[in-house]
């Protein structure tokens, strides 16, 4: 398949390696034309613009830095919307912003052209090895199509669908691995300063609950919501957060994220979720935003892609 | 009456210093005896030690920088408690615990001495002109016997109810202070990094409806009600000045914990169909996150208002 790829970043540079290496026929645009060098060398053509290049194929991959970038690259003058054909699929792998993607989608199926958001996970080595998680919205059909160049890129090439929904699940996934280093560097910071050796600190982590945890079968237990038989009390749970804020109020050392946690125990005490497991504060966050996350262990445990 | 004084601080020594010039007879104590020579000097007497300073006086006042010093001057060795006699009373100005001015009222109950907890606000300055606001809790008939003596060093003396109730709305007031802080240095610093001059935008913000306010004033209109059905600022308008807002602080770069907070709060609100509510509704979450319920009759109100 003769592909079009705009975007020669770190990221982007490796997938289109990636792509050449399993035989695609690339056609590359960046706004430095050095960026190009290797793949060119290694039988890649050139094109001055995004237009240029929606002139040469009906598949084109965008990874750029943000929202900015990208809508220069698929709406901004010399940009694909001027010489895209009908029948086109272009392929967004950046992390993009699901309001600007979903106009953008419109825009170009006003063209007859389909636009996929397929944000990509799991960093720059994983780009070059081709085993990136992909997760793509948009239309089923679009998908199908290009799905044997995505599977150039990732091991993991994941149907979320309609437009922007793969965004979705990266913004979650992104959002939350950031504020997770956050709240480990507040208790990082705490047990250092109330005493204990980093060195010792990792070694003995490791070994609790909490280097022990995997944050997929947290999920699960969030998602299943299950309260019965109690593990952990809610109200000891309160008890807990409440002895290591005072060890920081000695301690000197702000824990915001934590305080944060605490008082929502609090708030759950007070909704009388003290006896039960600590998973029940989950309902304060669904009410908050007005939705409801609970799963049932068969549609938990049923696997979608299969 | 011969009032006893403990801890000629900064505070300490403008109101004891407003005692003696008002023509009481002071005793007083200080770890440091120095502090205490201008009152000797003035007739005053120094004690040499709390113990001492109860057994001298019919009244005493502690004024001391934290609950575990004003413990060890109460309850420690040679303290208060040793000489405690019924018919005296204790009256405790330091910004202290609520557990430890709690403590302090059983123990000396038993020895049948008063005591109120009656922590002020001012500050040096406020003291030295007689201008605190003093608030009080704790043993209502003491305080009224000895109510001329807090006239003579505050001007806004309030019993506020029960013991540890003047401690709990002098700490309420500093955290209100103190959030206020923290949001003040929000706002600006988004203000002048977005390109307002400082002075410029200190006088906008004074010009408007929050900065013309007390900050305690308003709330007999919706919140203390809890009237929040007739209004001309929705919540949907808050929403939307907040989301404003906080974009301009994510254009500029500047952080806003607080702005987000609130924000948040409102996304919150309009989640619960509160959309054509006053804006103030979303103190609403808080209490119900404190399980408490916040509410006095608007009649009520109009009466204290109308007494001021």
């Amino acid at each position: 398949m003769r592909i079009g790829f705009i975007g020669l970043g770190t990221m982007g540079g490796a997938m289109a390696a990636s792509l050449q290496r399993r035989g695609h026929d690339l056609v590359v645009s960046d706004v430095r034309p050095d960026a190009a060098r290797e793949l060119l060398d290694a039988g890649a053509a050139w094109a001055g613009s995004p237009a240029a290049i929606a002139d040469l194929v009906e598949v084109v991959l965008t990874s750029l830095p943000g929202p900015d970038e990208f809508e220069d690259v698929a709406l901004g003058p010399g940009g694909l919307v001027q010489s895209v054909r009908p029948g086109t699929v272009i392929v967004d792998l950046s992390t993009n912003s699901p309001k600007l993607l979903k106009r953008a989608h419109h825009s170009f199926a006003q063209r007859g052209v389909q636009l996929l958001d397929a944000p990509v996970s799991g960093g720059a080595p994983r780009a070059r090895d081709g085993t990136l998680t992909l997760w793509v919205g948009g239309d089923e059909h679009a998908f199908e199509t290009v799905k044997p160049a995505l599977d150039a890129i990732g091991s993991q090439v994941l149907y979320m669908g309609p437009i922007g929904n793969g965004t979705v699940v990266k913004l979650v996934n992104n959002s939350v691995a950031i504020a997770i280093n956050q709240v480990l560097m507040e208790g990082l910071t705490l047990g250092t300063k109330a005493g204990v050796e980093p060195k010792r600190l990792w070694e003995v982590l490791g070994r609790g609950s909490l280097g022990q945890l995997r944050i997929v079968d947290r999920m699960a237990a969030l998602f299943l919501r299950q309260v019965e038989p109690v593990g952990f009390r809610l109200g000891l749970a309160q008890k807990d957060v409440l002895l290591a804020r005072e060890l920081a109020a000695e301690s000197g050392v702000p824990l915001r994220l934590i305080d944060a946690a605490y008082s929502e125990l609090v708030e759950a005490v007070n909704a009388g979720l003290a006896d039960q497991d600590v998973v029940a504060s989950t309902a304060l966050q669904e009410r908050r935003a007005n939705t409801d996350i609970v799963l049932t262990r068969a549609e938990l445990e049923s696997d979608t892609d299969r | 009456v011969k009032i006893g004084f403990i801890g000629l601080g900064s505070m300490g020594r403008e109101i004891a210093t407003r005692l003696q010039g008002a023509g009481h007879e002071l005793v007083v104590h200080d770890i440091r005896p120095e502090a205490a020579t201008a009152f000797v000097t003035a007739g005053g007497r120094l004690a040499a030690d709390p113990a001492e300073v109860m057994r001298e006086a019919d009244v005493v006042f502690t004024s001391l920088p934290e609950p575990a010093v004003v413990e060890a001057v109460a309850l420690g060795a040679r303290g208060l408690i040793e000489s405690a006699q019924p018919g005296k009373a204790y009256f405790d100005l330091s910004t202290n615990s609520v557990t430890t001015v709690r403590e302090l009222y059983r123990r000396f109950a038993l020895e049948g001495v008063a005591v109120c907890d009656a922590p002020v606000s001012g500050g040096p300055a406020g003291a030295a002109a007689g201008k605190l606001s003093i608030y009080v809790g704790g043993d209502e008939p003491a305080f009224e016997a000895h109510r001329g003596l807090f006239d003579t060093f505050g001007d806004n003396v309030t019993y506020v109810g029960a013991i540890g109730a003047g401690t709990i709305a002098k700490l309420m007031h500093q955290c209100a202070g103190f959030i206020v802080n923290a949001a003040i240095a929000e706002v600006f610093t988004v203000g002048v990094r977005a390109g307002v001059e400082p002075l410029a935008l200190w006088r906008a913000l004074r010009s408007g409806a929050v900065g013309r306010r007390r900050t305690f004033d308003g709330m007999e209109n919706q919140f203390l009600p809890h009237d929040f059905d007739r209004t001309t600022f929705t919540l949907t308008l808050a929403h939307k000045d907040a989301r404003l807002a906080t974009e301009v602080g994510r254009e500029f770069d500047v952080p806003m914990r607080l702005s987000q907070l609130a924000f948040d709060d409102m996304c919150e609100g309009l989640e619960r169909g509160w959309a054509a509510r006053s804006s103030f509704v979303t103190m609403l979450l808080q209490e119900e996150r404190a399980g408490v319920h916040v509410e006095v009759p608007v009649e009520v109100l109009r009466k204290v208002l109308e007494a001021e």
